[in-house]
């Protein structure tokens, strides 16, 4: 059995009654970061020492009877963007390279307490912005679908280690699409919640009003494990939703009949030119939703260039607002993209800025309106696949995941096939506020109608084909 | 009224970068000026912005 490639809800089943050791389970998976992962660079810190012995006093807890839940002995990663208590920090930043928290991220004790297993800290693009760049102190991730592919960011070496069996589980942040982007690529489940679902304390900013914490992982049915663990108030998080959570694993399963989505089809059809590929999965997975008992109706949103430049410019200029400081004093040690892309920030006008947040309250009653027609809203994630590695600028055209930053509204991307060349295709599934157990509900049943989650990126058979 | 050159744009903001990043950075800034573009339209003078700021007893 390839223990890397069990997925939380198989790898749990088997802890719970011994079937299983978190100890076996953890050494698995640093064997085959140690094998693979100089090819792919999806961790920036791999933490061995404290990983098994983490998985030493899980396995000691549940053949004491203390098993905790399903998240207990499963190894992560964590986007080094989320704090951990004296464990480094970076960004992926040479001006963070020196900085240990104190304290773990309210979302990594969570995980913590869930007695879930932190194998690393992964590579992220610099300060969660910007692009894969090769003039960090760290490379860029690679996709493991073909290494010489982007693996999307900003969450690049979560999706990459996810995909790849390097992790079973990752944490990435998503401020205009870092959770789904890298997903899609990697043709793995992101979920981006609510927003003020999850705690943002303790991850290094970008966007305050646009930043979410989420899980990666290969199916939506862990993605909802691990939204079991995360959700939850937090009281010094300003954003932070006092909510009851649902219950995401009981949501799973039941059928779709009655479930209706909409579809703004002028955002990948006419707002942007897709990949006819892409678009032929989409309209596939459309089918196999009706099929499940959805009924499917075309919707109309404002242009997605309007959710896209509006978040751009909210990015920018919360941004700056964190990094100005650094950008006037030590701008050499940023790499290009994020410098670049932050100091933009500096050109937006207050005026506009508030105009902008009083501009993104329209567009919030726009699809709140629309959606009470609809259940969920459906579309690709990306409407192209990975291309080449450095090639990718987020900052150029409209983006498909944008509208649901903007909103907070809760979005999923899933894998939905492959194209011709191999490289994963993806779809999106959005949702409303507090409503991600529809949101994953919906993904777990496509994800269980079709067979694209029993393939897994041949790695072993790509680094040597890369060899030779 | 003549318009404000792109240089004079950099020293106001205190931002000091390097020469060869000043084509891509002006690039960048005119995404910023046209996504601006977009928020300037006429709207009700009570139009509130969305915001965070939410009080919660105590």
């Amino acid at each position: 059995m390839d223990l890397h490639f069990l997925t939380i809800a198989q790898a749990a089943a088997m802890i719970k009654v011994g079937k299983l050791s978190p100890v076996e389970l953890t050494a698995a998976f640093f064997k085959r970061i140690h094998a693979l992962d100089s090819q792919l660079d999806s961790y920036l810190m791999p933490l061995e020492a404290q990983a098994m012995a983490d998985a030493a006093k899980a396995e000691a807890d549940i053949a004491a009877g203390n098993w905790k839940g399903p998240l207990h002995g499963i190894p992560i990663g964590l986007k080094d963007i989320y704090n951990t208590a004296g464990v480094r920090t970076t960004g992926h930043s040479a001006l963070f390279k020196d900085h240990v928290p104190t304290e773990d991220a309210v979302t990594v004790t969570r995980l913590r307490q869930a007695g879930a297993i932190v194998l690393g800290k992964l590579a992220t693009w610099e300060f969660a912005i910007g692009g894969a760049s090769f003039d960090l102190p760290w490379p860029p991730a690679r996709n493991p679908w073909n290494t010489a592919h982007d693996p999307g960011g900003s969450s690049s070496g979560s999706g990459s280690a996810v995909a790849a069996g390097l992790a079973m589980a990752a944490m990435g942040t998503d401020t205009g699409g870092s959770i789904r982007g890298p997903a899609s690529w990697c043709g793995i489940a992101g979920h981006k919640p609510t927003y003020g679902y999850l705690s943002r304390r303790g991850i290094l900013p970008l966007s305050f009003s646009l930043d979410h914490a989420g899980p990666m992982c290969w199916t939506s049915e862990d993605c909802a494990i691990m939204m079991q663990v995360l959700a939850g108030y937090d009281p010094l998080d300003p954003a932070s939703a006092d909510v009851p959570i649902a219950d995401f694993a009981a949501a799973l399963g039941g059928g779709l009949n009655g479930l209706r989505i909409g579809v703004p089809r002028h955002f990948f059809e006419t707002d942007l030119t897709p990949d006819p590929e892409v678009l032929a999965a989409f309209n596939a997975a459309i089918e196999v939703y009706k099929s499940l008992g959805a009924t499917v109706t075309d919707v109309t949103l404002s242009p997605l260039s309007k959710f896209t430049e509006i978040n751009s410019l909210i990015t920018a200029s919360e941004a700056f607002a964190i990094h100005g400081r650094w950008l006037r004093e030590t701008p050499e040690l940023y790499g290009e993209r994020g410098r670049l892309r932050i100091m933009a920030g500096a050109f937006v006008s207050a005026e506009d800025y508030v105009n902008a947040q009083r501009e993104r309250t329209r567009l919030v009653q726009e699809v709140t309106a629309t959606m009470r027609d609809v259940d969920l809203l459906m579309m690709p994630t990306r409407h192209i696949t990975a291309p080449i590695l450095g090639g990718y600028d987020s900052s150029v055209g409209p983006s498909l995941t944008r509208p649901f930053n903007m909103t907070g509204f809760p979005a999923l991307s899933i894998c939905n096939g492959f194209s011709s060349a191999g490289l994963p295709i993806s779809l999106q599934i959005a949702g409303r506020p507090f409503e991600d157990h529809i949101v994953l509900k919906a993904g777990d049943a496509y994800e269980k109608a079709t067979s694209w989650r029993g393939m897994r990126p041949k790695l072993e058979a790509t680094l040597a084909a890369a060899a030779n | 009224m003549s318009e404000i050159s792109f240089e004079a744009r950099v020293r106001a903001t205190g931002l000091k970068p390097k020469a060869e990043d000043m084509p891509k950075l002006e690039a960048l800034v005119k995404d910023m000026d046209r996504a601006a573009e977009l928020v300037r339209g006429p709207r009700a003078y009570s139009e509130e912005p969305l915001s965070a700021f939410r009080l919660k007893k105590a």
